[in-house]
Order: C-alpha cells, then structure tokens, then sequence
C-alpha cells in the first residue's frame, strides 16, 4: 500500500457534511493533507495555487460539476497527472461512462466505507 | 476520406492498450475512439460489434458483470474482430464462423442481454438470445402494487422500527444543520419552479439537494432518509431528463417531501439528545414511499386537443365551415396548407390566417405548460358579471315582475343562488396565497443583510391570506423595494442597535392579513425611524415644499414618495438606482391600493399596504349623489359624517373648508363635479365622506349614503375610460350599474380647479 502521509487529497462537495465523512475516512486512511473545496470553481482555484496529489470529488455540485472539474484537471498541463477520483451515487452510475471518457481515475459510489476507499485508492494511486 | 479516417481509427484501437480492468482511463481512450468509429459509416456488421463493445465495457466499468473475466476476453476479441474485419470485408464470414464457438457468445444470462437487435441481423455471432427482464424492477413494482391492495404493509413496517446507538453526535448535528438550509433552498426553489416548470436549471437545483441529504443519509445509516430523498431524486431525474413535464402532482410530491424530511431531522434532533435515533421503519415514509413508487409521472398529464386552424377560424367566425370543408379538401388535393388555399380562395385575409396560427401556437404552449391564462380568468369572471346583469335585467322587467307564479318564484331563487355561487366560484379561481411572494423574501433579507453587513432577520406571518394573482406579481417589486429600504435605511449597524439599547439583529416583520373587503400588507422594520427633520431639508433642497411650510409629520414621511425625492446620488450597493418609493407608490395605486406610513424616531418604520383582495371586485361605498349613484372604494374612505352649520367656513384663496375636530378640510362638491343636481346644498344637510389623498384630507360632498357592498368591477368601454373621476363600472347587487368613483382623480382636479 502506497505511503498517503506525504500525499496532499482535495477533496470537492459542495455538502459540507460529505466533506467531513471523506474526510474522517481519509485520516482513517492514514492521509494527513486534506484540503477542501465546495465546488468546481473552488477546486480550480486551489489547483492553480496548490500541488495535489489527489483529487476526491463528487459529481453533483452547483456551478461546476464533478465532470466539468474533471475536464478542466485533465486539460490542464499542470494538472492533467493528478488521479482523480469521482464520487457518484447509484442513481448517477450511467453516468461515470461520461467520466470515463473524460479520463477519470476511477470511480466511487456512495455511501462507502474506508475499506472501499482503500481499495479504489490503491488502483489509481501509481505505485513508487 | 471517411474510409482513411474509420481506418486510421480501426489502427489506433487495435493499437491501444488497457492494463487491466481497473485501467479506467484505458477504457475511456478506447471508448472515445469507439465513439468517434460511430460517426463513420459502418457497416451493419461493424454497428453491432461498435454496439458489442460499448456494452462490454460499460458493464465492466460499472462493475455489473456476472463474469468480467469473460467479458473481459470477450472485450478483446471485439476488438480483434472488428479491426481484422474491416480491413478485409471478405473474411468476414469465415471470421464470423469461428467466433460462433466462442465462449463469449454463450448464452450466459445477462452477458449480451444489452443486444436485443443482433436477434434479426445477419450476423451468425449471435446464436441465440434470450431477452432478460431487469429482475429488480419487476420485483419493486410487484411488492408495491401489493402493498397497496393489502395495506397490511404499513403495520408491518411500522412495527419493525430500527433504532441504532449514535456513533458520532457532532457529526450527525452537522448533517441535521445542513440539510435544513438544503431544505430550506428546496422550498425556494420550488417556487420558481411553479413559475416556470420547465426550467431545467431550477430542476437540477431542486435535485442536487436531495442527491446530496441521500449521500450523506446513506453513510449515516439514515435509511428513511435515504429511500425517501432517493425517490425524490428519482422523480426529480426524471424531468430533469425531459421524460415528463413538472406536474402540480410533482410539485406536491417534493413539498411533501420537505416536510417529511423536516419531520424526521426534528425526531432525529430529539434522538441525538438521548444517544439513540430511529433511522427506518416510520409509517408515515413508509406510506410516502408507496405512493411515489406507484406514482405515474407521465399520465398525470391531462391530454388537451388542439384545434386546427380551420376550427380556429370557424370558431371566431371568420369564415363558414362549409367553406373550410371545401378549401380543406382541395388544399390536400393540392398539397397545400389550408391557411394558404384559404387565402388563396380569398375567403379571409392573410391576417386573419396569420392570427389564428398564432391563437393555435399559443394554446401548444398553454398545453405544454398546463397552465390556465390569467386572461381566461378575468373572461369568464366578465362574462358572470354580464350573466348577472342580464339577469337582472329579465327579473326588472315589468312584464316579468307581474308573473306570480309559485313555481316561477322558486325558480328565481334557484337561479340567483347559481349565478350567486358561479360569481364567488370565478372569483376565487384567482386568488392564490400571498406565501410564494412572501418566501421570495427570505432568501432577499439573506442576501441583503450579507451585504450589508446588518443582522436582518424576517418574521412573516399571514402567508396564506389569498391574493388575486394578478396582484401577486405585480406587489413583488415594491415589497423587495421596501424591504430593501428597511434594511438600507431602517435597521442600524449591530453596533449601533447596540449602543441604542437594542438586540444587535434588526428584525423586519411582514405580515398579511384579510380585513373587510382588503388584504393588508405590513413591512414594519424595528430600525431607527425616519428622520423627519432630515425629510424635510431635503424636500426644501429639491423644491419640493417652501422652508416657510408647515407640515405635519405625516405629511412629511408621505414626501418619500414624492417623484423627485429619492435621487441616484444616494445609491448604495443595497437599495435603489434612482428607482423610488414614488414607483411603489404608483404600482399599490395602479392596484386600487394604498399605501401608508408610520414611524417613530428610534423606534421603526411601518409600511402600511391596503390593496383590493382582487381586481375583479371592490369593497365600496354605495353614495348617492342626488339621483345618481355611485361607489366609493372603502380603502380610500376615512369616515363619514355630517358637520353642523358651524364647521362650514369660506377661507379666503382656498374655497370652501371643514372643519373636522379642529382640522380644516377642504370641501369637494361632488354634484359639481359630475354636474347633477343635489338634493342638499348645505354640508350639514347632506353628508361628508372623507378621504385622504397624498397626507391631505379632503371632504367629499355626497347626499347620502345607501351602504357597504363588494361590487363587481366591470371595465368601462374606450368612451368612458378617460374620464376623469372614474375609475370604472360596477354591478350593484340588485344588478343595476353604478360608477366607481376615483378618489385621487377627483382631488387632483380639485387642486387644479383651485390654483
């Protein structure tokens, strides 16, 4: 299992209380940089100013969805790298195809557990 | 060229790479080539496997395989086949023959259901199919049809209510906070939604709410919740996707919705104050669920014909039938469209044509909508008021007065109770409730007070006093133009509430409430007050009174309204550009309204709306004015009273005045003004109403009074419209039709006669 202590994850919801359920999972997970961020918009500013190593993001959100901050992650040098991970519910699976195409890492449905999380972590995190 | 460019596609999925089943972004790569291939032409062949393909992957993706490691190799050969094919059409069978034995082709249920097609195409891959049903579904709509027709289920549900521990109370506070804002922008939402149902935009607002109380349910454990708000979302998806139009039916569903979520976040609330919480098994989620599940979104549409040109023009009798019949007939024979062969017939004028297209795409759209036209309304309830008219008309006949038949009697009385009941009836098909508009406030209050910086907070109360709609819309801009002034101008910083011995939040209370034939509309804030004194310099500097005026207090407030006194230079980011109490005042005036204010230095500020309930009907004063009679809307009515001889005095320059405890009035004759012969010339043989009009108090000059009704507004025609005095006509009770005096009409000219 890849080291998740050095690693920086942002972490896009527009529901505050989904961002503390990742975010407990994540520390669970032995991740110690979290960042957060409400929605597309907000993750685009944090990615122009920040390095990330990892990106957690749901796909229903206000202004930006989850797939529009994919797009944009993907089309940008700097960031096209960054393994993203798309949180989505059951209801939107016919969706991640959508996500696929536009490269996501993996996907994610809700709810999860750590375990899950790990297991999706471990497919999409390169290994050194 | 497409040949090269399919070709070059065909090498570059062959070429591509996907390292396993968790390559994800593999997948994408090839899928997007895959999609691309699609646009190219294709053979039938080529279709099928593309269609293979795209079913492959997407059930590896989704993790719904039975056996991805087949499906994995099955992936695979697609490929193979599909870019071997191409290349060369002529192997293509023996291809094909080989694949038969495939064990990819095997008839493993579920593997290549997604290919209901291949069944009748020529390709042999295939060699047999078994279409299978979607088990999950068939089984919900079973369980629930059953469900209902026993009923049993809610007592069974009920009875295994699950209550868990809680693990983690901070958490779960969060939740209970957030989803209460989220329900609180649902209901925001939905009101716009009514407006415009098929806002997309609006939908998806309404959606990603309840998507998100699901997702965070679900790692809570909330199971109610979560089946609840996943029903929702559902219906929710469903329009969004344009599958069916946002029905009142719909409509209903979510806000029942909100309130069951709102109930179940207060039980949760008291749960968490005892480390435990009911998350499944309440009846009243448990009925809710049942009835959305069997809920048909798209047969709650009610079909609605829409008539023809042809009908349209025959309707409104611009041509005859017989002729529509002819010129159908021959415009078919011809290929033409009958609006065209009818003009051509010179039967009617393009114009007449292009109106009834038009009355034709406005009933499509009316139909899409499903919504009434205002229009309509305000129709049927002219065509009552003419039905009780004429009515009357008949029962004052004198030919018919002399009838004493029994029977005919009580026929009477059966038909002046329907016409009673069709008049009350069309009325109150336009009122609706004042809350929608009241809501919109809430969020407006938020925003400004965010701006502001000032703590605002709203207390509503009346919000189901109803309105006509008509009105709705229009006392919209002026409530958000005054609450904007409350919170601009009325309430201080927290500071200085502080400071003046105040709770730091400002309060603004908007209340509704019904009185005699009048909805009343209070915007009171608890702020500092109007200025007066700084009123009045500012009135002095824009010219609008002499320094040498006295004025009364309230003469003063009412020259906020005053058209030149709010001016641009004081815009701020919160109130007006330049846009004024004048408009609010004009628009409640427009509306047969009025408009007033009361204020206390350091204390608050009250707006004081009275508008009409509706604008089909007035509650009035029924006066007589020598033989004449005529109606005076009781809003703008003070009192009424005969003065003795004393009161009556001539001022000098200024005409004939009363004198009402202590104030003088001036008299407005009213037999002068319509030019009638009075029955009294002396005010304290005759009456006085008075009325007050811009803080001035006026007493109107009238015989007698015959006494308080709701009359029926009738519109005059395009002769009597403008003049002056006159606001329209109404229907008395006995049938007979009176005019409707204008209050502010008669004044203003007075003023004028005068100077």
């Amino acid at each position: 299992m890849p080291s998740y202590k050095d690693m920086t994850v942002l972490v896009v919801d527009d529901f505050a209380t989904m961002r503390r359920i990742v975010r407990n999972i994540l520390r669970d997970l032995e991740f110690k940089k979290i960042l957060e961020a409400e929605d597309g918009t907000a993750a685009v500013d944090i990615l122009k100013t920040q390095k990330v190593d990892l990106i957690i993001s749901d796909w229903n959100m206000p202004k930006m969805t989850g797939l529009e901050l994919l797009k944009w992650v993907r089309s940008n040098e700097d960031t096209k790298d960054i393994p993203f991970l798309m949180v989505t519910a059951e209801a939107q699976k016919e969706n991640v195809i959508e996500a696929v195409k536009a490269k996501v890492s993996n996907y994610i449905v809700k709810p999860f557990t750590a375990q899950t999380l790990a297991e999706k972590l471990e497919k999409i995190i390169p290994k050194e | 060229m497409n040949e090269r460019s399919k070709q070059e596609l065909l090498d570059r999925i062959a070429a591509s790479v996907i390292a396993g089943m968790d390559d994800l972004m593999g997948m994408g790569e090839v899928l997007n080539l895959v999609d691309e291939l699609e646009a190219c032409e294709l053979s039938a062949q080529e279709a099928e496997l593309v269609k293979r393909l795209k079913a492959l992957f997407k059930k590896i993706i989704l993790e719904e395989s039975t056996d991805p490691e087949k499906d994995w190799e099955s992936i695979h050969e697609t490929i193979r086949i599909l870019c071997d094919r191409s290349s060369e059409a002529s192997v293509v069978f023996s291809e094909t023959g080989e694949t038969e034995d495939q064990p990819v082709e095997a008839t493993t249920p579920g593997s290549i259901d997604e290919l209901p097609h291949v069944e009748t195409s020529q390709i042999p891959v295939e060699p047999e199919i078994k279409v299978e049903p979607e088990p999950a579904v068939v089984e919900e709509t079973v369980e629930s049809q059953s469900d209902v027709s026993a009923g049993k289920g809610d007592e069974e549900s009920a009875s295994q209510l699950i209550v868990i521990p809680v693990e983690d109370p901070e958490l779960f506070k969060d939740f209970l906070e957030e989803a209460r804002e989220h329900l609180a922008s649902i209901e925001l939402n939905i009101i716009s939604l009514e407006e415009d149902p098929e806002n997309k935009e609006v939908i998806n607002a309404i959606f990603r709410p309840f998507h998100s109380i699901k997702g965070v349910a679900g790692f809570l454990n909330l199971k109610d919740v979560q089946e609840l708000s996943h029903e929702v979302e559902n219906l929710l998806d469903g329009a969004r996707s344009g599958n069916f139009p946002v029905t009142e039916a719909i409509i209903d569903i979510v806000l029942q919705a909100v309130d069951i979520l709102k109930e179940q976040l207060s039980n949760l609330e008291a749960g968490l104050a005892k480390g435990e919480i009911a998350v499944q098994g309440d009846l009243r989620v448990s009925k809710f669920l049942k009835y959305v599940r069997n809920f048909d979104p798209t047969r709650s549409v009610p079909p609605v014909k829409i008539p023809k040109v042809g009908e349209i023009l025959a309707e409104k009798g611009v041509v005859e039938e017989e002729k529509i019949e002819e010129a159908l007939q021959e415009a078919q024979e011809e290929g033409k469209r009958i609006g065209e062969k009818l003009v051509e017939k010179g039967v009617v004028a393009p114009k007449d044509v292009a109106l009834a297209l038009r009355e034709q795409k406005q009933l499509k759209e009316a139909v899409a909508s499903i919504r009434v036209d205002t229009h309509k309304l305000d129709n049927l309830v002219d065509m009552i008021g003419e039905l009780v008219i004429a009515q009357s008309m008949v029962l004052q006949n004198p030919e018919v007065q002399k009838i004493k038949d029994q029977k005919f009697q009580k026929d009477i009385v059966q038909l002046r109770r329907i016409t009673g009941e069709l008049q009350r009836i069309s009325t109150s098909l336009r009122m609706v409730p004042i809350k929608a508009t009241f809501q919109k406030m809430i969020r407006l209050v938020r925003d400004l007070s965010r701006k502001s910086g000032k703590e605002v907070v709203l207390q509503m109360s009346g919000e189901d006093t109803e309105i006509d709609r008509n009105m709705v819309d229009q006392i919209y801009e002026p409530l958000v133009h005054m609450i904007r002034n409350a919170v601009d101008h009325g309430i201080e910083t927290p500071e200085e509430r502080v400071k003046a011995g105040k709770p730091p939040h400002g309060t603004i209370f908007l209340a509704a409430e019904q009185k005699g034939g009048n909805i009343v509309i209070d915007i009171r804030d608890d702020g500092k007050g109007l200025d007066a004194e700084k009123i009045r310099k500012k009135a002095i500097e824009r010219g609008l009174i002499q320094p040498e005026d006295k004025l009364e207090e309230s003469a003063l407030f009412d020259l906020i309204f005053h058209p030149g006194f709010s001016t641009k230079d004081e815009v701020t980011d919160v109130s007006g550009r330049g846009v004024g109490m004048d408009v609010v005042k004009r628009t409640v005036e427009e509306l047969r309204g009025k408009i007033e204010i009361k204020s206390k230095r350091g204390e608050g500020t009250l707006f004081q709306l009275k508008l009409p309930l509706t604008m089909a009907i007035i509650d009035g004063m029924v006066i007589k004015v020598g033989v004449e009679r005529y109606v005076v809307p009781t809003i703008s009515l003070r009192e009424s009273l005969r003065p003795s001889i004393n009161d009556y005095r001539t001022v000098q320059g200024r005409g004939e005045m009363i004198n009402v405890r202590g104030k003088l009035m001036p008299l407005v004759r009213l037999h002068e003004f319509f030019g009638l012969e009075p029955l009294n010339r002396n005010p304290w043989e005759a009456l006085l109403l008075v009325v007050s009009e811009d803080g001035k108090d006026y007493c109107l000059l009238a015989d007698e009074i015959i006494g308080r009704q709701e009359v029926v507004i009738k519109s005059l025609g395009s002769a009597l419209k403008h003049v002056i005095g006159i606001s329209g006509g109404a229907i008395l009770g006995d049938g007979r039709v009176a005019l409707i005096i204008d209050v502010k009409g008669i004044v203003t000219a007075f003023e004028r006669g005068i100077k």
